[in-house]
C-alpha cells in the first residue's frame, strides 16, 4: 500500500504463521488510548498494524486493545476499520488519559503492555525488538522501555535520543523542569500496581501525568531505558489542540523532590562506579557540550520511508538539509539540578506558609515582611514552616537570622535567577516546585510581582490545591500606579474567571470598601488589631525602639470580616439623563432621555467609556442638528495576547471607519464600540459587535447622516479578545 | 483643625515630620504650629483639596531618592503630594499621571486622553492601559482595513443569488487543476447549475481560459476594485476572510474547492469553516496526487483532509488508485469519496510528416518528479533518434543540466497549449515521471494521436489500462524506455494498434457526454 510515495519502502510479504515459542516470553498487549483523533488515528493504526504483522510473522503474539475514552464517532469509526488487527475496542468515559490507560492495562491479558496514544506512529520493529531482547534475557521487570528515538513531526520537527535514567549523564532532578520520559513505552504492569498512573486534571492544573509518573518511578530506582533502534514518531500540534501543551498545567508533587531523597540520590550517584566522561555533574558549566548527538542513522531513514507512507508529514524529515537534522540528547542542564536543590533544601516535613513579596512594591517592607514571617512561625503552635519567596530588589537578607528566629526558608528570586541562570521557560516552573511539593499549604501574597507572574501562568494550580490563598494589600489608598494594587486586582480577576475557590483579599478598611465596589469582589478589611500593628510599624515606627507589635495571622485568615460584595454600580449617565435599557448582552442598547429628547446608545458590553462623555455627547447632539451619531475619538482595543492598541478614529468618511471596525471583529481583536445616535440605526438592535459595526456602516450610507466626535474621548476594551 | 488639615500641613515641613514620627511632637503640637500658620517662617502651606485627582505617589517617588521618599518608603507618611506642592509645579507634574512627561511619551496621548485613562484605571483597577504600561508601551495602530463590507456590497450587486455552483480555483493558468475546474464548470453549465469560478489566490488567467465563455469572479481583481486595497498585500488570514465573505454573499448551493490555498485555509480555519458550511448546502473538494520533492518528501493539499473532512460532503479524486490511497491513509468512508474520469475536449490526431531522423516528444514540468534528466541516458543509447523536450522550470526544484544532455536532445521551451507541440514530426511520446495521479498531458497527447511510452505509476493504469504494452518496469528503467521506443519506431503496426486502443479509451471513457452523466449522478446523490 502507498508504495508509490516511498518507492524503497516496499513492505515485505509477511507470514502470519507464528513460530512456537514460550508463551510468557512471546506475548504482550498493545494498548492505544483514543479520544478525538478523528482521521489522524488511521496513520497510527496503519503503523501499529505493520509492527504487529512483523511481530506475528516472527512468531510473537500481540493483543491490540483500543481504549476509547469519550471518543467521538469519527474516531471510533476509523478504529472499526482495523478489526483485522484490533482485538477489542473498549469504550470508557473517564475523560482522563491516565485513568483510561490504567483501565486498559487492567484489561490486558498479558503482563507486558505497550502503551500508545492515538496520533503517534512507531517504527515497525517496535514490538519485535522487545521480544527479541526478551528472548535474549535483556528485559528486566523493573525497567520501563521507551523508544530509542523520539522523533517529533508536524508543527515542530526534531529528533531526541532517549537517555537511560541510569546513564551517568542523567540526573533525576532534571525532571524538576523538563519532561524526559513519555508513557509511550513497554513495561510490566506490576509496576503500575506499585505506582498507579496519576491522573490529569485540567481544572486544578495538575497534569502531565507521564512526567509525574516518571518522577515517582525514578525515585523508587525503577529504571527508564529504551529499546535500541526503535522510534516513536510523535505528532506535534499547535498548543490549542495539544493536551501536552495545555497552558498552566504542571506535574504533581513527587517524593523525588523531598529534601531527604534529593540527598539520597546525590549520594547514590556519587557512589556509582561509572562517571560522566570528562565531567563532574556537580560543578559543570551550564553551556558545556555533552557527548552524544549525531546524524540520524540509516535505520531511522528506513523507518521514515515506511512510516512516511502512512503519514506524509514524516517524509518532511527528508527536506531538512543534510547535517542539520541531528539526534539530540535531551537537555542536560545541571544548573537546573543545583537550582532545584537550592529551592528544596531546608524545607522540613511540615506544611508551609508561603509568603510572596516584592520589596519594591511595599512601603515599610522590611518591617511588614519580617512580622509576617514571625506570624507564620507562630501560626497554630508552629504547625507550619514559613517560606518567603521574594523579589528582593535592593534588599539583602540574613538567612541565618530568618532561619534561626523563624525557621524560615528564603527564596530570593533575583539571586535564584542570577546565580542558577535557569532559562526563562524553566523559571516559573522551578519556582512552583517547592510550592507544589507542599500542597495544602497556606499562600499569602503581598501584591508581589513574583506571585503575579506565577499566578498568571498557574492560577488554576494555585487556586485549587492549597488550604488558603490570600492577598494582603498594604496600600493606604487607591493609587492607580501602585504595582501591588494592580497585581492583586489582576489576580482577583483571574480567580473570578476561573470560578474556583474564592481568593481572599484584605486591605485597610477604606480601601477595602472602595475596591469591593470597583472589583465586584469582596475585599476584607484588616481586623482592628492587625490595623493597629500595621500602623505601629509604619506611621509610628520611629516612636519607640522597643515596640513589640505582632501580626496575628490566625485572626486575619480565619475569621475575616466581610465587606459585602457590592451590587454592580447602577448605570448612570448624568443626573439630568434618564435611561431605559432595551437590550443587554454582547451589545447593550439603551434609550437615553435628556431635556425631553430621546437618544439611542449602542455599546458593546466590554467597552469602557468615561462617564462625562454621555452628557457631553447628548448636549452635542442637541446643539448640532446635522449630526446623527456621536462616536468616540480614540479606541483602545485588546488583542488575543492581551496587548492594547490605540487607534485614532476619523469620521470625515464615517463608512470607512465603521468598515474598519467591522473588519477588526474578524481578526481576533476586542474592539470597543460605543455610539450615541439621534435615532435607532436599525429596526432590531444588533446582537453582536460585528452586527453593530455593520449596522453603523449601512446607516451612514446616507450621506446626510453626519458623524462627529464631541471631544477627544477614549473607549477602552476590557475582558478577552473576540 | 482636622486630621486632613494636619496631615497636609506637617508634610510641608520635613523637619516636623521627624519630630512627629519620633513621637517628640504629637497632633497637639502640630495643631499649635498650625494655629500660628508657619507663614512667618516663609513656608508654603497647602490644602488637602490641592491634591490633584490623578495623583500617584508610586509615579512620583519612582525615581526619587530624597528625604520625603525615604519617609514614604518607611511607611511613615502616606503621600508625597504635599512634598511635591512645596517643591512647585515641576515636581507636581511627576506625580500627576496626565502631566507626567514620561507617561505622555510612552502612551503618546494628550492630557485630555490621559485624564480618561486615569478614570479608567480608577474604575477598573488592574486592567486597562495604565496597568499595562508598567510592562509595555501602548502602541498606536493604523486603521487596518480589509474592506469586507464594501466588498460585500459590490459582490451582492454583481453575484448575489445568481450562481448555484461555485468552483474555487487558485488561478487559471496551465495546470491540470485548472483543466479539472474547467470540466466541472462546463458540466455544471450543461446541467443548468449556474456555475461560477472564483479565483482565490491570484488574478492570473491565460488566453486559453479567457477564450472560454465562463463566469469568473476574479477575486484579487474584484477585491482591489471594490476596496482600493491590493489583494496580494493582505495576510493569508485576511484573504481567507475575503473569500469567505464572497461565498457568504453568493450563497451557492454547491461549493467546489479545487487546489486553492486560500480555499483550503478557509475550510480548515476553526471559525471560518462553519461560516462556509452555513453558506452552502454541499461542499466538494477535488484532490490530486501529492507533489514529491527532490529530497523525497511529499506533500500536497491532501494533508488538509483530516482538518476539513467534517464539513466536506465529497472528496473528488481523478483516479481510483489515488482514491484508494487516501482511503487507506485516512480511512475516508466510501460515501465521502468518488473518482471521476475527466474528458478531453477533442480527439484530433495530427497527421505525421516524414522527418530525416525519428523524433521523440517529451513534454511536462522540468522538476524532480517528472524526471527529465533521465532523458539524457535514454538519448545516449538511441543516438539515431532526436528528442525534443518541452516544459516549465520549477523554482527551487532540480535544474536540468543541459550541458550534460547529448546532442540529440533539444530544449523546446515552455508551452501553454497542447497544440503548440510538434506532433506531426514525432512518432512517440516519452513520459518519465516518478510518481503521478492521472496526468492530463497523457490524455491530451493521446487525443493528438501519439503513442505513449510510460512507467505504470499512480493512476496511469486508470487511463491506459493494466495491460498497456509500452509500460516500462519502473521510472528509472532506462533500457526499458530504449526498448519501447526502438520497438515502436521499428514496428509500425504496434504504433497503429496503440493508437487504436488510445482512441477507443478516449471515445469510450473520456467523452464530455460521459463526464456530464457521471457528474449529474454525483450532484443528484448529494
Amino acid at each position: 500500500m502507498l508504495a508509490i510515495f516511498a518507492p524503497s519502502s516496499k513492505i515485505p510479504e509477511i507470514s502470519l504463521v507464528a513460530n512456537q515459542r514460550e508463551p510468557d516470553l512471546t506475548c504482550a498487549t498493545a494498548i492505544v488510548n483514543i479520544h478525538k483523533e478523528g482521521l489522524l488515528l488511521a496513520p497510527t493504526l496503519n503503523s501499529l498494524r505493520l509492527a504487529k504483522q512483523k511481530a506475528v510473522a516472527a512468531g510473537y503474539e500481540i493483543e491490540l486493545l483500543i481504549i476509547a475514552d469519550k471518543a467521538d464517532a469519527q474516531t471510533v469509526t476509523v478504529a472499526q476499520k482495523y478489526l483485522d488487527v484490533i482485538d477489542r475496542i473498549i469504550p470508557v468515559k473517564f475523560g482522563d488519559l491516565g485513568a483510561s490507560r490504567e483501565y486498559g492495562i487492567a484489561q490486558a491479558k498479558n503482563d507486558w503492555v505497550f502503551l500508545h496514544d492515538g496520533d503517534d506512529l512507531f517504527s515497525s520493529n517496535w514490538f519485535t525488538k522487545f521480544f527479541e531482547m526478551q528472548a535474549d534475557g535483556e528485559i528486566n521487570e523493573r525497567t520501563i522501555y521507551h523508544t530509542g528515538l523520539f522523533a517529533r513531526f508536524g508543527v515542530e520537527i526534531d529528533i531526541r535520543q532517549m537517555i537511560d535514567s541510569w546513564d551517568a549523564r542523567f540526573h533525576p532532578l532534571f525532571l524538576a523542569s523538563e519532561w524526559y520520559f513519555s508513557n509511550k513505552s513497554v513495561l510490566n504492569r506490576k509496576i503500575f500496581e506499585e505506582f498507579p498512573m496519576p491522573y490529569n486534571d485540567k481544572r486544578i492544573g495538575i497534569g502531565n501525568e507521564d512526567w509525574t509518573w516518571s518522577c515517582h518511578t525514578i525515585n523508587a530506582d525503577i529504571r527508564h531505558s529504551y529499546l535500541p533502534e526503535t522510534i516513536c514518531f510523535y505528532r506535534t500540534k499547535s498548543a490549542e489542540t495539544s493536551l501536552g501543551l495545555t497552558p498552566g498545567m504542571i506535574h504533581d508533587a513527587s517524593p523525588l523532590f523531598d529534601p531527604e531523597n534529593i540527598v539520597r540520590h546525590e549520594i547514590q550517584r556519587a557512589e556509582r562506579p561509572e562517571r560522566i566522561r570528562a565531567f563532574t555533574d556537580s560543578m559543570t558549566a551550564k553551556g558545556d557540550p555533552v557527548i552524544g548527538d549525531g546524524l540520524p542513522p540509516d535505520w531511522f531513514w528506513h523507518e521514515v520511508n515506511l512510516q512516511g507512507a502512512f503519514e506524509s508529514l514524516i517524509s518532511d524529515y527528508k527536506a531538512v538539509p543534510h547535517g542539520v537534522l541531528r539526534c539530540h540528547l535531551p537537555n542536560l542542564h545541571y544548573n537546573v539540578v543545583s537550582a532545584t536543590q537550592f529551592l528544596m533544601r531546608d524545607l522540613d516535613e511540615r506544611p508551609k506558609i508561603f509568603l510572596f513579596a516584592t520589596m519594591d512594591n511595599l512601603c515599610a517592607a522590611d518591617k511588614t515582611v519580617e512580622l509576617f514571617l514571625k506570624a507564620a512561625h507562630d501560626y497554630n503552635d508552629q504547625s507550619h514552616q514559613p517560606v518567603l519567596v521574594v523579589d528582593e530588589g535592593e534588599h539583602v537578607f540574613s538567612d541565618i537570622s530568618l532561619m534561626g528566629r523563624f525557621g524560615a526558608k528564603i527564596i530570593c528570586t533575583a539571586h535564584f535567577k542570577n546565580y542558577y541562570k535557569p532559562q526563562e521557560y524553566y523559571t516559573n516552573r522551578l519556582l512552583m516546585r517547592p510550592i507544589i511539593q507542599f500542597k495544602n499549604s497556606i499562600l499569602i501574597d503581598l501584591g508581589s510581582d513574583i506571585f503575579a507572574r506565577l499566578f498568571h501562568e498557574f492560577h488554576r494550580v494555585l487556586l485549587e490545591n492549597f488550604s488558603s490563598l490570600s492577598a494582603i494589600l498594604f496600600d493606604h489608598s487607591q493609587d492607580i500606579m501602585s504595582p501591588a494594587l494592580n497585581n492583586v486586582a489582576r489576580n482577583l480577576g483571574l480567580a473570578k474567571a476561573h470560578k474556583g475557590q474564592e481568593m481572599q483579599a484584605f486591605a485597610r478598611a477604606d480601601l477595602a470598601q472602595k475596591l469591593t465596589e470597583k472589583l465586584s469582589h469582596s475585599i476584607h478589611p484588616f481586623p482592628n488589631k492587625f490595623n493597629a500593628s500595621l500602623d505601629a510599624v509604619t506611621r509610628h515606627r520611629f516612636r519607640s525602639v522597643t515596640h513589640a507589635d505582632n501580626f496575628d495571622l490566625q485572626e486575619l485568615l480565619v475569621a475575616p470580616e466581610k465587606n459585602t460584595a457590592a451590587e454592580p454600580t447602577p448605570k448612570s449617565f448624568g443626573k439630568s439623563v434618564s435611561f431605559q435599557t432595551e437590550q443587554t448582552g454582547e451589545v447593550e442598547f439603551t434609550i437615553l432621555k435628556h431635556d425631553h429628547v430621546k437618544s439611542y446608545l449602542y455599546k458593546t458590553s466590554s467597552t469602557w467609556m468615561p462617564k462625562a462623555w454621555y452628557l457631553e455627547a447628548l448636549r452635542f447632539l442637541r446643539n448640532n442638528k446635522h449630526i446623527w451619531i456621536v462616536p468616540p475619538q480614540i479606541s483602545v482595543s485588546l488583542d488575543q495576547a492581551g496587548k492594547l492598541t490605540s487607534r485614532w478614529n476619523s469620521f470625515s468618511a464615517p463608512q470607512e471607519t465603521f468598515s474598519v471596525w467591522y473588519d477588526q471583529c474578524f481578526v481576533g481583536e476586542n474592539m470597543p464600540i460605543a455610539v450615541i445616535c439621534r435615532e435607532p440605526i436599525c429596526e432590531t438592535p444588533p446582537k453582536t459587535v460585528a452586527e453593530l459595526a455593520k449596522a453603523l456602516y449601512y446607516y451612514c450610507a446616507d450621506s446626510d447622516k453626519k458623524v462627529s466626535t464631541c471631544a477627544e474621548t477614549l473607549t477602552i476594551a476590557f475582558g478577552e479578545a473576540q | 483643625m482636622n486630621g486632613a488639615q494636619i496631615s497636609s500641613y506637617w508634610q510641608a515641613y520635613l523637619d516636623l515630620i521627624e519630630l512627629w514620627a519620633k513621637g517628640i511632637w504629637d497632633e497637639a503640637d502640630l495643631a499649635l504650629h498650625f494655629s500660628t500658620h508657619g507663614q512667618a517662617e516663609g513656608r508654603r502651606v497647602t490644602k488637602a483639596a490641592d491634591a490633584p485627582k490623578d495623583w500617584s505617589d508610586w509615579q512620583y517617588f519612582k525615581n526619587s531618592h530624597d528625604s520625603y521618599q525615604w519617609w514614604w518608603r518607611k511607611g511613615v507618611i502616606e503621600s508625597g503630594v504635599y512634598a511635591a506642592l512645596v517643591k512647585g509645579d515641576s515636581a507636581m507634574q511627576r506625580g500627576c499621571i496626565s502631566r507626567d512627561a514620561h507617561i505622555q511619551k510612552i502612551t503618546a496621548m494628550s492630557q485630555t486622553a490621559l485624564e480618561q485613562l486615569v478614570e479608567n484605571a480608577k474604575d477598573q483597577p488592574g486592567s486597562g492601559p495604565l496597568a499595562a504600561i508598567s510592562s509595555e508601551n501602548i502602541q498606536w495602530g493604523a486603521q487596518k482595513s480589509i474592506g469586507l463590507l464594501p466588498l460585500s456590497d459590490a459582490l451582492a450587486q454583481d453575484f448575489s443569488g445568481r450562481f448555484g455552483y461555485v468552483i474555487v480555483l487558485p488561478w487559471l493558468e496551465s495546470g491540470g487543476a485548472e483543466l479539472v475546474g474547467l470540466w466541472h464548470y462546463l458540466a455544471a453549465r450543461e446541467l443548468g447549475l449556474k456555475p461560477l469560478i472564483i479565483l482565490g489566490d491570484k488574478p492570473n488567467v491565460t488566453e486559453r481560459f479567457l477564450a472560454q465563455d465562463m463566469n469568473i469572479l476574479n477575486l484579487p481583481e474584484f477585491y482591489t476594485q471594490a476596496t482600493g486595497n491590493q489583494y496580494d498585500e493582505l495576510t493569508k488570514e485576511d484573504r481567507t476572510q475575503v473569500l469567505t465573505t464572497a461565498i457568504e454573499v453568493i450563497q451557492p448551493q454547491t461549493l467546489h474547492l479545487i487546489h486553492s490555498f486560500i480555499g483550503y485555509s478557509a475550510l480548515s480555519d476553526k471559525t471560518l469553516k462553519s461560516r462556509v458550511r452555513d453558506a452552502c448546502e454541499t461542499i466538494y473538494v477535488s484532490a490530486f496526487c501529492p507533489h514529491i520533492h527532490a529530497p523525497g518528501n511529499f506533500d500536497g493539499y491532501f494533508r488538509y483532509i483530516p482538518e476539513i473532512h467534517d464539513i466536506v460532503d465529497k472528496f473528488v479524486f481523478d483516479n481510483d488508485w489515488y482514491l484508494q490511497e487516501m482511503q487507506q491513509m485516512y480511512q475516508l468512508p466510501d460515501s465521502k469519496t468518488t473518482a471521476l474520469k475527466y474528458p478531453i475536449d477533442k480527439v484530433a490526431p495530427v497527421k505525421k510528416i516524414k522527418t530525416k531522423r525519428p523524433k521523440v516528444l517529451w513534454a511536462s514540468r522540468f522538476d524532480s518528479q517528472k524526471n527529465p534528466q533521465i532523458v539524457a541516458e535514454i538519448a545516449a543509447r538511441l543516438p539515431d533518434f532526436d528528442f525534443v523536450m518541452y516544459g516549465r522550470r520549477v523554482l527551487g526544484d532540480v535544474e536540468i543540466d543541459w550541458q550534460k544532455m547529448p546532442e540529440n536532445v533539444s530544449d523546446g521551451g515552455e508551452f501553454f497549449n497542447i497544440d503548440a507541440l510538434p506532433f506531426k514530426e514525432c512518432f512517440a511520446f516519452l513520459y518519465t515521471s516518478k510518481f503521478d495521479g492521472t496526468p492530463n498531458i497523457l490524455i491530451e497527447i493521446a487525443s493528438r494521436g501519439l503513442p505513449i511510452v510510460t512507467p505504470n505509476i499512480g493512476g496511469i493504469a486508470g487511463f491506459l489500462g493494466d495491460d498497456w504494452p509500452e509500460y516500462v518496469s519502473n521510472p528509472e528503467d532506462v533500457q526499458g524506455y530504449v526498448d519501447c521506443l526502438d520497438r515502436l519506431y521499428k514496428d509500425g503496426s504496434l504504433a497503429k494498434n496503440l493508437l487504436t486502443v488510445q482512441n477507443k479509451i478516449l471515445k469510450g471513457e473520456r467523452s464530455f457526454k460521459a463526464f456530464v452523466a457521471v457528474k449529474a449522478a454525483l450532484v443528484k446523490a448529494s
